[in-house]
């Protein structure tokens, strides 16, 4: 059983060892190449904290070699051929995205509200339920708001963004932005400035990571 | 770059803590269902409530872009809201019952989440 | 390990930074990246396997939505 790590330019590229200490190998398909490790058991379900990490932490070692396309955690085939027929048709396309991520890295922005729900200005003609509903709808015009202001300062830094308003209860925004490596420090900067302007979110910002959100829409879901 | 592999916190900031009840609540472990042959029942409990959860916030958001969009008079937003709040209601009742918190409705539902813009 | 002595403040400051960040691992490493369809086996018992029949009930649901986007009731 192989599991699969990323995807990268060229076979030469892999280094390390994978989950449960097994040696990483790759594997050419067309354009690309896979990164993988051999098993005989399958990944516990849930996987432990540790496979995680692992897995990333050879994402990130390619990261340092080149440009990779991370792969989401689970993902195996029976064999290499298994896995050359699902990569080699997209190669192609995999390749297109290795170029526009070389030489950049993923950065998370994460708006967390403070606190408690605060109390919104409603209509006090306004019944019960219509009160829940225009709080939501409050909420959702605040989020986006931020969420503005948010990518107006940071998207300049940035070759590409990608956000997602109100992802769960609590989280205004969550954003990815993919940046020159180069441009890491400026936007760590601008990210501390923007963090002192926005009152009433807390904002989060961590990398860099492998370009998980970057990894091109047609590629990862195809028809 | 911080030294620590798993610390990749690159702005400080100073009210942490705070943000960190917060991140208690997305913890992501737990978002697989549990397998366990003996609580079975509780599994399917927690894929139906997840799958019922998401389709409540689907509902609720679209409700909620309706209502942005003005296209909804003030006693449909209020019957609505009315509906939603039951259905809130009803949902900490049953998971309640199953020993579920919200966290555990967080299954990674793969593509069916992504519904949720 | 290093023997180095840290403050409390600086201990629960880390342990809170990793815990930020294990958040954004997961968040990246199960919902996003590279899927290659119908290939994930991660979880014996259900929850893959519903992930992967799901797919053609979301592409009915958009087809639904886009059929009738502003006269379906909510």
């Amino acid at each position: 059983m192989l599991h699969l790590y990323g995807i990268v330019e060229s076979p030469g590229q892999c280094t390390g060892t994978g989950l449960e200490g097994e040696p990483l190998a790759s594997i050419p398909c067309g354009e690309v190449a896979a990164i993988v490790s051999e098993h005989t058991r399958t990944v516990d379900s849930p996987p432990a904290e540790e496979a995680l990490w692992q897995h990333e932490s050879v994402l990130e070692a390619l990261l340092e070699a080149g440009p990779v396309l991370p792969v989401r955690f689970g993902v195996r085939f029976a064999d290499p051929e298994e896995l050359r027929a699902k990569i080699e048709p997209r190669s192609a396309q995999f390749a297109t995205v290795l170029a526009r991520v070389r030489g950049r890295v993923e950065l998370s922005v994460r708006l967390l509200a403070r606190g408690d729900d605060e109390a919104r200005s409603l209509p006090e003609h306004a019944g019960p339920g219509a009160r829940y509903l225009l709080g939501r709808v409050e909420e959702r015009r605040d989020a986006a708001r931020t969420l503005d202001t948010v990518r107006n300062r940071l998207a300049p830094l940035a070759v590409a963004e990608r956000s997602e308003l109100l992802p769960r209860p609590g989280t205004p925004a969550s954003a990815a932005f993919l940046v020159e490596r180069a441009a890491l420090e400026p936007f760590r900067d601008a990210a501390r400035e923007l963090q002192e302007d926005l009152g009433d979110v807390v904002l989060v910002c961590t990398g860099p990571w492998p370009p998980y959100n970057f990894v091109d829409e047609q590629v990862a879901e195809p028809a | 770059m911080s030294q620590d592999a798993r610390d990749k916190v690159l702005v400080d900031w100073e009210d942490l803590p705070r943000a960190s009840v917060r991140l208690d609540e997305l913890s992501a472990l737990p978002r697989r269902i549990d397998a366990d042959p003996e609580r079975v029942e509780r599994g399917l409990a927690q894929l139906v409530l997840t799958l019922i959860e998401l389709l409540r916030q689907l509902m609720e958001r679209q409700a909620v872009r309706r209502i942005d969009h003005g296209s909804l008079t003030d006693d449909e937003v209020e019957r609505l809201g009315l509906a939603f709040m039951r259905l809130d209601e009803r949902m900490e009742e049953l998971k309640g019952e199953f020993g579920l918190e919200d966290r555990d409705l967080n299954l990674d539902l793969g593509p069916l989440g992504r519904l949720l813009d | 390990m290093t023997a180095v002595v840290v403050s409390e403040e600086a201990q629960a400051r880390r342990e809170l930074a990793r815990q930020v960040t294990l958040v954004e691992l997961l968040d990246r490493i199960l919902d996003k990246g590279v899927v290659i369809s119908g290939e994930i086996t991660l979880a014996v018992a259900g929850i893959d396997l519903v992930e992967v029949g799901l797919r053609a009930l979301v592409a009915s649901v958009d087809r639904l939505e886009r059929l009738r986007p502003e006269t379906a009731d909510v």
